[in-house]
C-alpha cells in the first residue's frame, strides 16, 4: 500500500516537473513573491532533490519535495510536502538576509522499506551583489530516528557586477556534509560556477572527491 | 511629387500618433506618462527585478517598469490619469518579495494643459 502510494506521488511530481519546465521561466528560496512558483534542483551522483514551492505571501509558501539517494540503493527516495515560512527578513541599502523554516510530512524508502517520515530545514543566507553566504540544515527523519541530515554551507562571489537582466556570474564554494542513519555518509567541497540570467540560475560544479554537481532554480 | 511625399509623411505621422502604443514602449522617464521613482531597500539580484516587476506589472494603474539595482530604485510608469497612492506602493512592493519602501525619490507629472 505505502509503495503504491510512494510511485503515485513520484508520478505526481514527475508530471508537476515537467509540466512547470515546460515554461521558459522557473525559483531558489523557500519563499518568494506573493504567488510565484519556484522550481529548485539539487543533483549528484549520490543524490538528488527536486522542490516546488508556490509562494501564497511573501513569506509563506508550500512546497513539495522529492530526494532520490542512488548512493544508496536505486530504490531509495523520499517524498514530502513542506510548509515553507520567511521567519525573519533584513532589507539593508547593500544587502538582503534571510532566515527560513520549512518543514513536513511525506514518505521515505530511504532505510529500505516505506515509512512515514518527516523533513525540516532551516536556511540563513545573506548576500549584496558582490557576495554571497549561505548557511543549511536539513533532517529527514522518521518516528525512530533521523534518516539523513545535510548541512551545506556556501559562500560566493561575483567578480563582475552586472544591471537587472544581463548575465550575472558568481564562483562559489560550498562545503556539503551528509549524514545517513543507516549509510554510509560523507562530507565534500564543490567549486560551482553559477550563471544567472532573469528568472533562471544554473550551476555547474566538480567537488574534490570527483563528483560532478548541476544545480538550478527558476521562479515563474 | 514633393507634395506627394509630404502628405505621406503627414499621413504616417498621424497614423503614428493614433496608434497604440505596445506595452513597454513607453520609458518610466517618458515626459508623455506619470512616472514615480522609488527608493527599495533590499533588492540585490535579478530574482528581486522579477518578482517586483511581475508585481508590479499586474496592477491596472502601472505601464512600464524598470528596476535598477544599482540604486535600489524601481522607476514606475502609470497608465494615462492614473497613479498609486504612496501606501500602496508600500504595500505592493512588501508583497512583491518583503522589501522595504524607502519612500519616493522623484516624481514626473504629467504637464498641466492650462499652463
Amino acid at each position: 500500500m505505502m509503495a503504491s502510494t510512494l510511485i503515485t506521488t513520484k508520478i505526481f511530481f514527475l508530471i508537476l516537473l515537467v509540466g512547470f519546465t515546460s515554461f521558459d521561466d522557473a525559483q531558489a528560496h523557500p519563499t518568494s513573491y506573493e504567488g510565484s512558483v519556484g522550481i529548485m534542483g539539487r543533483h549528484s551522483p549520490g543524490l538528488n532533490h527536486v522542490q516546488i514551492n508556490y509562494s501564497w505571501r511573501y513569506w509563506a509558501a508550500s512546497g513539495l519535495h522529492y530526494f532520490k539517494a542512488p548512493e544508496i540503493s536505486s530504490e531509495s527516495d523520499a517524498a514530502y510536502v513542506s510548509a515553507n515560512f520567511l521567519l525573519r527578513r533584513w532589507n539593508t541599502k547593500k544587502l538582503q538576509a534571510n532566515l527560513y523554516f520549512a518543514g513536513g510530512p511525506g514518505l521515505s524508502r530511504l532505510q529500505g522499506k516505506s515509512k512515514n517520515s518527516g523533513m525540516g530545514l532551516v536556511q540563513f543566507d545573506i548576500e549584496d551583489r558582490r557576495l554571497y553566504f549561505l548557511a543549511k540544515h536539513q533532517i529527514l527523519f522518521n518516528k525512530d530516528d533521523y534518516e539523513l541530515q545535510l548541512g551545506t554551507i556556501r559562500f560566493g562571489i561575483a567578480p563582475y557586477v552586472a544591471p537587472a537582466g544581463d548575465i550575472h556570474t558568481w564562483l562559489i564554494a560550498e562545503y556539503s556534509a551528509k549524514n545517513y542513519r543507516h549509510h554510509r555518509g560523507n562530507e565534500d567541497v564543490t567549486t560551482l560556477l553559477r550563471f544567472f540570467y532573469k528568472n533562471m540560475l544554473f550551476e555547474i560544479g566538480q567537488s574534490f572527491k570527483g563528483e560532478t554537481k548541476f544545480n538550478y532554480i527558476t521562479h515563474i | 511629387m514633393k507634395i506627394f511625399f509630404l502628405i505621406l509623411i503627414t499621413s504616417l505621422s498621424w497614423a503614428s500618433f493614433g496608434s497604440t502604443p505596445a506595452k513597454n514602449s513607453i520609458k518610466a522617464d517618458s515626459p508623455d506618462v506619470e512616472s514615480v521613482s522609488i527608493k527599495v531597500h533590499g533588492m540585490v539580484c535579478d530574482f528581486c527585478a522579477q518578482g517586483v516587476t511581475k508585481h508590479f506589472m499586474k496592477q491596472k494603474e502601472v505601464h512600464s517598469v524598470k528596476v535598477d539595482l544599482d540604486t535600489m530604485t524601481i522607476n514606475l510608469a502609470y497608465n494615462p490619469g492614473q497613479s498609486l497612492t504612496e501606501k500602496q506602493l508600500e504595500k505592493m512592493v512588501k508583497k512583491s518579495g518583503g522589501y522595504d519602501y524607502k519612500g519616493v525619490v522623484s516624481k514626473l507629472q504629467k504637464k498641466d494643459k492650462a499652463l
